[in-house]
């Protein structure tokens, strides 16, 4: 994240200055922090508010009843996962599945952190933002909304498309998190195989990175 | 959602939990989500308003667009692509002109909302989960993220053209 952000910050200002674009790029500069505030408060209004709710839930034990019944889905993806991550996993996956994607955040944080080890991400912790970032909607009432707005004629015919669309951009998406898994355990052997047969030989590197 | 509502509070009242003591200790867990979230989101905010204003965005769209026909998508609908991971309410609203000149029924228009059905603020999502649990090293989560979404994209334009033809 840290160099996607220097690399684009770089390139944004160069392009601004080329094609003149400065006094723009000022103003958006001083609304950004604005405009996240504002954000904030409406997406935060709805947090709070949500994150009430689902504490009761919570305590009613609707939400263990929920993660049990997802339960074996969630082991073979995840591994083995204590039950209080697993309850704010299922009820993350839940209320995006239901379209309430600002009840799903507080959930998604409290997994992520139980999941966290220092500064960086266990494979766990990444299929999960993964699988977040890819929607799984039953029901996209924005797209609904603007659709219906525009005088479609009729406004949900498209559903089928972006659920099976969004079954296999997920699948796409787990399978590559699995195969960069696999592959860095692969190269790590790798290196460690290297630098092992480097250390018998003694001299030559050449024949450790054969292996 | 007033169905959702009954259920969740019946059931903590069947349950003998104060609801009201519950709903309480919750909202404050939510305040303290608000408040940790909210600076990565200030740092997003600057990023994307500089990339949007400077012009890049529109250099990355347009160096993009002839690869649009190569993957079936059509051309109008390939600044979606790069906006779609950045910012929710960005590509709602370039989603928003590409039904005013093309029509929400189009071909175009019908791509541009599956595009956008199926796929999330991958960027915000990462950086407020990640924010959140103090993560600074991701390893794969952005390339799996966007190789995600652009499936999503590629799958949009090819599902259109079998469901409406």
């Amino acid at each position: 994240m840290g160099k996607f952000f220097n690399v684009l910050i770089l390139f944004s200002i160069i392009t601004a200055v080329i094609q003149k674009n400065t006094a723009e790029l000022t103003g958006a500069v001083l609304e950004s922090g604005q405009r996240a505030i504002e954000f904030t408060l409406t997406m935060g209004a709805a947090i709070i508010i949500y994150s009430g709710l689902m504490n009761v839930a919570n305590r009613a034990g609707l939400c263990r009843l929920l993660s049990r019944l997802l339960r074996p889905v969630l082991i073979r993806l995840f591994g083995p996962l204590d039950s209080s991550t697993m309850t704010d996993i299922t009820m993350n996956i839940a209320c995006n599945f239901l379209g309430l994607g600002n009840a799903a955040t507080p959930y998604g944080i409290s997994a992520v952190k139980s999941m966290a080890a220092g500064d960086t991400a266990t494979n766990a912790m990444i299929l999960f933002v993964v699988i977040n970032t890819s929607s799984i909607q039953f029901m996209p009432t924005t797209l609904a909304a603007v659709r219906k707005s525009a005088e479609s004629v009729s406004p949900l015919d498209i559903l089928p498309c972006i659920w099976i669309c969004s079954v296999v951009s997920l699948t796409a998406a787990v399978i590559s998190c699995k195969i960069c898994e696999r592959a860095e355990k692969y190269f790590a052997k790798l290196h460690n195989a290297g630098t092992y047969s480097r250390d018998n030989n003694g001299r030559h590197n050449k024949a450790g990175k054969r292996i | 959602m007033p169905a959702l509502i009954a259920v969740i509070i019946t059931a903590g009242i069947i349950k003998r939990v104060n609801v009201f003591e519950a709903f309480i200790e919750g909202a404050k867990q939510g305040v303290g989500t608000v408040v940790t979230i909210l600076p990565t989101l200030c740092t997003l905010f600057f990023l994307i308003g500089i990339f949007m204003s400077s012009g890049a965005s529109d250099i990355m769209s347009f160096a993009a667009s002839p690869f649009a026909s190569l993957i079936g998508l059509p051309d109008a609908v390939i600044p979606l692509m790069i906006l779609r991971p950045l910012s929710g309410s960005g590509a709602m609203a370039f989603f928003k002109t590409v039904v005013e000149s093309f029509g929400v029924d189009s071909f175009t228009g019908r791509v541009a909302a599956v595009m956008l059905g199926s796929s999330e603020t991958t960027m915000y999502t990462v950086s407020v989960y990640y924010g959140a649990a103090g993560v600074k090293k991701t390893r794969h989560t952005i390339p799996c993220a966007l190789i995600g979404d652009f499936t999503a994209f590629i799958t949009a334009g090819l599902l259109v053209r079998l469901f409406f033809k």
